[in-house]
């Protein structure tokens, strides 16, 4: 006989850093049956447990590390953990996710989550295994890069396989876009790190030996030997086995889906020659993230010698190296993954420190920087040797460190000058290496997205209009994009709606969003989810848990003070290209945005004019 | 012997057409379908796809054959062989 909690471990972690304790609480079978788990259940426990207005990086705030129910090692893309937070960079809802063995191992350790509060005296990290928490002292480990936490607390640990994430510099620094390093591996975006630091919790290391076992594990077993099979010859798992995401350097460049010079532009024309460049003199194999995967689309790289070396790394992601060459007009490949390099270590985020610093390029080229915060740097587009000092001081907060390490629109409103002209974000959240100027579906995905300008949480948009993807979503709605124009505005609102709730899944169930790219898509989620818990769930019930989730934290960003302005683009993304393969085309501008956005409100059954869910919606989501 | 092409997704209109089949010689190699492909696409598919000095893709396309990926320029192709080739999206 099946129980409520089935496939769960049935508990969490709570760690209440002020008074240093930790205990095992009973999870909530009502938020599991509801939100069943990641960055759903998490939204729940911090739309009820957190007060609005709370500061993001005082003792009140919560972090919460969260597993789903398909946070397993031999689920595709199970090797998943997702961080929810109150951002320090956007003010509003922040979640982060990273490809590790940290989320299984947590589960295997008996835990879905752990929700963290207070604040430790002094530095400190935690150890969990197998239903217990050690806080120990970390003073030792302050100011460590990340390769020398991981080093020195592996040293420390007993025997055993541990998963560790932990923060660097720029988090104890309170950089607002700090992430937190799993290994090579980041959850980086909207500023966990930083949340960390605020606590002094410098890291968390997990193992365990228990057993999630599924409810129907015969069933369970020949859905994973089937999507295994065809994971084997699916065409795009080998695509990203064999080029890994880099690989669209030179593609995305063509089509116009490539920020460039501070998005001045959506192309620049040397993609291609970079990711020659790249293959042959920084690749070095590919690798799995976590055990178990059957993608592995992680690259190991390195700079090979010179100023730029570097030892063999995890690295080299597109969106890395996007912002470390098109949007600062960097040509040195071994500079980019150099900076690649270094924001891990450092512990940032690898987009917004780029984007800032292209920012900051900007802002010197008008004038607007004062003089004394630039003595001695050459901020000029294209300057490669500049981009390791300038991540550095971000991390550090040196100099003009200081002001970027705060995000651009803060950097601006500081600035003023009309350097807001200058800063690419959305709710904050400064633009990944994605333009919607080449498929109109990413504009709605950027301005609605909970937690700002992000082109994979909850969805990567363009992928359909101008990719030509549908993840398996035609069947739930989502239009045929071979019969789209992916320069047309009209329609998309809605097919962004649908393609927001089949892809925010993953964040919620805790795998690996790749793997729906894949052919692992909703109905495959579904079934899986099924034999997990024993309770037959079918694709539409799933996909309405991703709506209740999405609306709920919409609901988190409004009582935060978010209004139907902060869905608004910035203008530099919605410009016609001043320069490249479509300077001066009136196809890539975007046109009506608010036509766009309140096609997209009308969808979600939102007011058009404020962007508020609606009593109904609340009614038809159980939110009321 | 023969050898076809059959572009797949977004080459399709790359390429101008779905099927294309070429002559080869026995004993050719994945790096002769290469070259054919060089001298007969060049100019239809995008820079960004195909390195022209070195007759290889560039970036995520996908040769396979039966469900089996192409990636050794020496293996040896094979009469009424039909290669599928991709262009598939990776840049997460």
């Amino acid at each position: 006989m099946s129980s409520a909690l089935d496939g769960y471990t049935g508990k969490y972690l709570h760690v209440d850093l002020s008074a240093q304790t930790g205990r095992s609480a009973d999870l909530d079978a009502d938020i599991a049956r509801n939100y069943l788990g990641g960055t759903g259940y998490a939204a729940r426990i911090l739309f009820d447990g957190q007060k609005a207005g709370i500061d993001p990086l005082g003792a009140e705030a919560m972090m919460i590390v969260s597993t789903g129910p398909l946070t397993l090692n031999a689920v595709p893309g199970g090797g998943s953990v997702e961080l929810c937070f109150k951002s320090p960079l956007t003010g509003g809802w922040g979640e982060s996710r990273a490809g590790s063995d940290f989320g299984p191992d947590l589960r295997r350790a008996g835990f879905e989550h752990i929700v963290i509060q207070g604040k430790a005296p002094t530095p400190v990290y935690l150890v969990i295994s197998n239903g217990t928490v050690e806080i120990r002292p970390a003073q030792h480990l302050a100011g460590k890069l990340v390769s020398e936490k991981l080093a020195m607390i592996r040293k420390e640990l007993p025997a055993g396989r541990y998963s560790i994430g932990c923060i660097g510099p720029g988090g104890e620094n309170g950089v607002a876009y700090a992430a937190v390093l799993f290994g090579d591996r980041a959850a980086g975006r909207t500023g966990a790190g930083a949340v960390f630091g605020s606590k002094n919790l410098l890291a968390i290391a997990v193992e365990g030996r228990g057993d999630v076992a599924p409810a129907r594990p015969d069933e369970f077993k020949k859905l994973l030997r089937e999507y295994n099979a065809a994971l084997q010859t699916n065409p795009v798992s080998i695509g990203f086995h064999d080029n890994g995401t880099i690989g669209d350097l030179g593609a995305n460049d063509e089509k116009g889906d490539w920020p460039t010079k501070n998005w001045q532009s959506n192309s620049w024309g040397k993609g291609p020659e970079l990711l020659d460049d790249f293959v042959k003199n920084n690749f070095v194999k590919p690798y799995p993230c976590y055990r178990g995967c059957t993608i592995a689309c992680g690259r190991k790289v390195q700079v090979r010698g010179g100023e730029y070396q570097t030892p063999e790394h995890g690295g080299a992601e597109y969106e890395s190296i996007s912002c470390f060459t098109a949007y600062v007009q960097n040509e040195d490949m071994d500079v980019a993954v150099h900076c690649s390099h270094l924001c891990n270590e450092y512990g940032v985020d690898t987009i917004s420190t780029g984007a800032a610093i292209a920012f900051a390029l900007e802002c010197a080229e008008a004038k607007i920087l004062p003089a004394s915060a630039t003595v001695g740097l050459d901020l000029v587009w294209g300057n490669a040797q500049v981009l390791p000092i300038l991540v550095r001081m971000i991390a550090l907060r040196q100099g003009i460190g200081a002001l970027l390490a705060d995000g651009v629109r803060k950097a601006a409103a500081t600035l003023g000058k009309g350097s807001a002209a200058f800063a690419v974000h959305v709710k904050g959240l400064e633009g990944p290496a994605h333009d919607p100027r080449s498929g109109k579906s990413l504009a709605i995905s950027y301005g609605t997205g909970n937690r700002g300008m992000c082109h994979i949480h909850p969805a990567e948009a363009m992928a359909w209009d101008s990719g030509k993807m549908d993840w398996g979503l035609g069947p739930h709605g989502l239009p045929d994009p071979n019969g789209v124009d992916r320069w047309a505005e009209s329609g998309k609102g809605a097919a962004v709606k649908i393609m927001q709730d089949g892809l925010n899944l993953p964040d919620i169930l805790g795998t690996c969003k790749f793997f729906m790219y894949a052919g692992v898509g909703v109905d495959q989620l579904a079934a899986l989810l099924s034999c997990v818990t024993g309770r037959t769930t079918s694709a539409a019930e799933l996909l309405a848990v991703s709506e209740r989730v999405i609306t709920l934290q919409r609901l988190f960003n409004l009582r935060e003070g978010f209004t139907a302005e902060d869905d608004l683009l910035p203008a530099r993304a919605c410009a016609v290209p001043a320069f490249g393969t479509y300077a001066g085309n009136a196809d890539c501008g975007i046109a009506d945005f608010p036509a766009m956005l309140a096609e997209y409100y009308q969808a979600r059954g939102w007011d058009v004019a404020t962007g508020i869910p609606t009593d109904a919606t609340l009614a038809r989501t159980g939110l009321n | 012997m023969h050898v076809t092409l059959i572009a797949m997704w977004q080459l399709e209109k790359d390429l101008g057409g779905k099927q294309f089949t070429f002559d080869f010689l026995p004993g050719s190699t994945l790096a002769d379908f290469l070259r054919k492909f060089g001298d007969t696409f060049a100019g239809r598919i995008p820079e960004a796809l195909w390195n022209r000095v070195e007759s290889r893709f560039r970036g995520p396309v996908v040769m396979m054959t039966n469900g089996v990926p192409l990636r050794n320029p020496a293996e040896i192709l094979h009469d009424g062989q039909e290669i599928q080739v991709f262009k598939v999206l990776v840049g997460g």
